[in-house]
């Protein structure tokens, strides 16, 4: 029976990671503003359902997963380090977040896009050993919010449509 | 939507908004930083065409840009000029920053407004 259960979560993540991948590459695609660090962040989508449906270890998992693959398949090894702390901040103040009762995955991932941005503009402040890459804070800061408003519309969707995984040991009639 | 979402919402945007409309002071000198050291200090006011590693710096007009980069993103390339205190053109890829300072008879808010933001 456990067995079981793990092979439909493993396969549950499995079509979740590529989900993720592609809305990566759907992203990468976009045309970006002169700024670097704004962008839509659709990928949340996936960690947001994750995070509702399976859990921190499945949503985590998937997104670090997501940002290697994606930057080995169309980025670069400095992004991808941008990516794992912006994702993975971003996932564990979602986690952290996401059971208050007051707080709908729209108002989640708001706070979500908020903390991605500001880790990679911490990561780039380490890196350019300099806090002059502070200037992008009210920009990121508004985009972030205004994009973590837009994807938590996006997947407080998918989370209404989709069942939950973790009943979802019921024998299929 | 809860009102717990809203909340979180208003006060980072009201946090963003206020960094945002932080006066700003004119920038006088371009300050050019390779690997986190000091390159070198440029007058705004002189037009001047400079080549730090694989990047090409403009300063035209009193504003200053990135005309020609190496790097394999590009961002730096696409960044707005950059004229006034504080504000900053980042090259991620090649560690470099050109960044914007005042005057240093500003005040002493000119040391701290350099950090920007």
């Amino acid at each position: 029976m456990n067995e079981k259960i793990n092979i439909r979560r493993t396969a549950f993540l499995g079509v979740m990671l590529a989900l993720a991948l592609v809305l990566s590459f759907v992203e990468h695609h976009l045309p970006s503003p002169g700024i670097p660090g704004i962008k839509l962040g659709l990928a949340n989508v996936v960690a947001l359902l994750l995070l509702y449906r399976s859990g921190l270890p499945g949503a985590l998992a998937v997104n670090v997963l997501r940002v290697v693959l994606a930057n080995l398949l169309f980025g670069s090894v400095a992004s991808m380090l941008y990516g794992l702390a912006g994702g993975i901040c971003a996932v564990i103040c979602m986690a952290l977040l996401y059971r208050l009762p007051r707080l709908s995955p729209v108002g989640v991932s708001a706070a979500g896009g908020v903390v991605h941005n500001l880790t990679q503009l911490v990561c780039a402040a380490a890196v350019t050993e300099s806090l002059a890459v502070f200037a992008y804070a009210p920009a990121l800061l508004v985009s972030g919010t205004l994009c973590g408003v837009l994807t938590g519309f996006c997947a407080a969707g998918a989370i209404r449509a989709l069942p939950n995984s973790r009943n979802e040991v019921k024998k299929p009639k | 939507m809860k009102r717990g979402d809203l909340i979180i919402i208003v006060a980072a945007l009201v946090l963003g908004l206020l960094l945002l409309f932080l006066p700003a002071t004119p920038g006088a000198s371009l300050t050019v930083i390779s690997d986190g050291g000091a390159v070198g200090t440029y007058p705004l006011s002189q037009d001047l065409e400079l080549t730090v590693g694989g990047n090409t710096v403009v300063i035209s007009d009193g504003a200053v840009y990135m005309k020609a980069a190496d790097c394999p993103g590009g961002d730096c390339l696409s960044a707005r000029k950059i004229s006034r205190a504080g504000e900053s053109i980042v090259c991620l890829p090649n560690r470099l920053v050109l960044r914007i300072d005042g005057k240093p008879e500003d005040g002493p808010d000119a040391m701290t407004g350099g950090v920007g933001g």
